[in-house]
């Protein structure tokens, strides 16, 4: 009897400690990783400004969670999350380059929608300077109204370039920067063409 | 002894009925083996392939809850084939891991087919604005022979263009949903300036001013029949000068005004073209102007005297300013728009055709604009191309019977 009783409380102990020795999912370092995805997407808009190292850093951890499914499917003391782990490691650090790489495509988006901007002032300012220039007569008066107006309207779509970068709309502010500079050269081209025209004139009367 | 060499002991079976079972067996394990399921790696590679295509489509963006539910089939396909692997060769069983990835397939081509007909109706859309936008400039063209150059409408007009330049690369790029963001910007801001265009005709055809110009055609036509005369009636709003014959209107003639043309003058260097009634004071010939041929009318009247004093008195002009003169009708006009510091201008050969079937003396009555005829089919336009484009009726009437 007492034999019996000691074979099965050693039975009891020996299944305890397998169970106590069996793998257990890596379930902080999946926390761990989720969250420095999440905070990738949330704080730096990784899965707008650095689409495809998210992506990366996704797949990384669904690669990782493909590998914790698999094996806990498997006879519990077969269990090895070892690759599970090292898997999870890689989407955090994933994760984390995504994050960077978000960070620095924003902040390039916003240098270039600056320069872009600037490129439009200094464009506006030129046009500006041959509106200044332009021989003023009652011929040329009604076109010199018609630019200015239309100058008019540039500067205020400068201040709709400053709004979409206000809003980070980095690449909605270049593209329309670019149009701007493109219709101000138009303008400063069409006002220098017409005041050399005139200069030409005043020559052929002298 | 070694005698034996090539006989069996007596109770086992002998050395070739040995090799036969051992074939057989190997024969069945063999048949065993090859009856084993397999793999679909073929499979495998065919989903992989098309959720690679309707990512290549724009799907993680166009189409992402199909493509989401194409992968989520993959993995689970995977999952399933790599779950069979690990069991033993004759209990493996692929069905399972088959149905999902064919799945994954079908899904991913559902997803690229959503993402392309997205792509499709963003490229119609955008096309379908800029377009949009391509009928709102023709038709602030015409809007815009009826303001003043220096206007916010033409500001307007300039700024949507910029958005109109913006939506026209993106759509070029085929990035549609940009083209999209910014063509709307550009109709919206067309329809900001047919709304102030709207409202200035309202202002420009106010009923208060329409009885007064129609009391002035009123008169100028009877003055005309009483007296088998000649007069000269231009409506600004038009761009129209009439030359009226003992009462009736024998020849109308396209005018351009000053580059303010549509206000009424006030001061020297307003651009505005005077309204009131004037005489002709003066036909200067060819080499008498440098405008070709021109008709001096007696601006500033008395009424202009007054109404600029008034304006002095109020505060409105400068106290240097002055009202102006050398008010014509003259040449060299034709060119698409008003340009004049305030005369009216015609072509050459019009204004030749004018200048001798008047003379010193003649009446020349200038209004904003004539009630009935072409004013009244122009602004009935407006208000048609006003609703076309969904704006909201301007208030009030005219009495042009214009904007409704």
């Amino acid at each position: 009897m007492r034999t019996k009783k000691l074979v099965l409380a050693g039975s009891l102990l020996v299944l305890a400690v397998v169970f106590a020795g069996c793998a257990k999912p890596p379930e902080q370092e999946i926390k761990d990783a989720q969250a420095t995805l999440d905070d990738a997407r949330n704080t730096a808009q990784a899965d707008k400004w650095a689409p495809s190292e998210y992506q990366a850093a996704k797949s990384s951890l669904d690669a990782a969670t493909q590998e914790i499914e698999t094996q806990g499917q498997r006879f519990a003391l077969m269990r090895n999350y070892d690759k599970a782990k090292q898997l999870l490691e890689t989407a955090k650090a994933d994760a984390g380059k995504s994050k960077q790489a978000a960070v620095a495509a924003k902040e390039a988006a916003k240098q270039e929608a600056n320069q872009k901007l600037q490129e439009a002032t200094a464009a506006i300012a030129a046009a500006q300077e041959a509106l200044k220039n332009a021989p003023v007569t009652k011929d040329t008066k009604a076109d010199i109204q018609l630019f200015t107006s239309d100058l008019d309207g540039l500067n205020q779509s400068i201040g709709d370039v400053n709004n979409m970068i206000s809003s980070e709309d980095y690449k909605g502010a270049s593209s329309k920067a670019a149009a701007l500079t493109q219709q101000a050269n138009d303008i400063a081209a069409k006002l220098n063409e017409a005041a050399e025209k005139a200069a030409a004139r005043r020559g052929k009367r002298k | 002894m070694s005698h034996h060499s090539g006989q069996t002991l007596p109770g086992l079976p002998s050395r070739s009925h040995r090799n036969r079972c051992l074939a057989a067996a190997g024969a069945c394990a063999l048949l065993l083996l090859s009856a084993c399921a397999q793999a679909p790696v073929r499979q495998k590679y065919v989903a992989k392939a098309a959720l690679e295509q309707a990512v290549a489509a724009g799907a993680d963006t166009l189409a992402p809850n199909q493509l989401k539910s194409a992968q989520d089939a993959f993995s689970a396909g995977l999952r399933e084939m790599n779950l069979q692997l690990r069991r033993y060769r004759w209990s493996r069983e692929f069905g399972r891991s088959e149905g999902l990835l064919d799945s994954a397939v079908r899904r991913a081509q559902l997803a690229e087919l959503k993402a392309r007909q997205s792509q499709e109706e963003a490229h119609g859309r955008a096309w379908q604005l800029l377009r949009r936008a391509d009928r709102g400039f023709e038709q602030m063209d015409w809007v815009l022979s009826y303001i003043p150059p220096r206007s916010r409408i033409r500001s307007d007009v300039s700024r949507a263009r910029v958005s109109y330049v913006q939506a026209r690369r993106h759509f070029t790029e085929r990035d549609y949903p940009a083209a999209i963001t910014a063509a709307q910007q550009a109709n919206e801001v067309i329809g900001e300036a047919y709304t102030r265009f709207s409202r200035y005709v309202q202002s420009t055809t106010d009923p208060s001013r329409s009885a007064g110009y129609a009391a002035w055609v009123r008169e100028t036509i009877a003055w005309s029949a009483a007296k088998n005369s000649r007069a000269i009636i231009v409506d600004k709003l038009r761009r129209t000068l009439s030359l009226i014959v003992d009462g009736r209107r024998e020849r109308t003639y396209r005018a351009e005004l000053g580059v303010n043309g549509t206000l009424d003058k006030v001061v020297a260097g307003d651009g505005a073209t005077p309204e009131g009634k004037y005489r002709i004071t003066e036909k200067r010939g060819p080499r008498q102007t440098r405008w070709y041929k021109a008709l001096l009318l007696n601006y500033p009247n008395e009424e202009d005297i007054a109404r600029f004093n008034r304006a002095r008195r109020r505060g409105q002009v400068s106290r240097r300013a002055r009202p102006g003169s050398l008010i014509e009708i003259h040449g060299e006009g034709g060119r698409g728009g008003d340009w004049t510091a305030g005369c009216v201008a015609l072509r050459n050969r019009d204004m030749d055709d004018l200048f001798d079937r008047v003379s010193v003396g003649t009446p020349v009555t200038i209004v904003g604009f004539e009630s009935g005829g072409s004013t009244d089919r122009d602004l009935a336009r407006l208000n048609r191309t006003a609703s076309r484009r969904g704006l909201a009726p301007a208030r009030g009437s005219t009495g042009a019977g214009g904007i409704q």
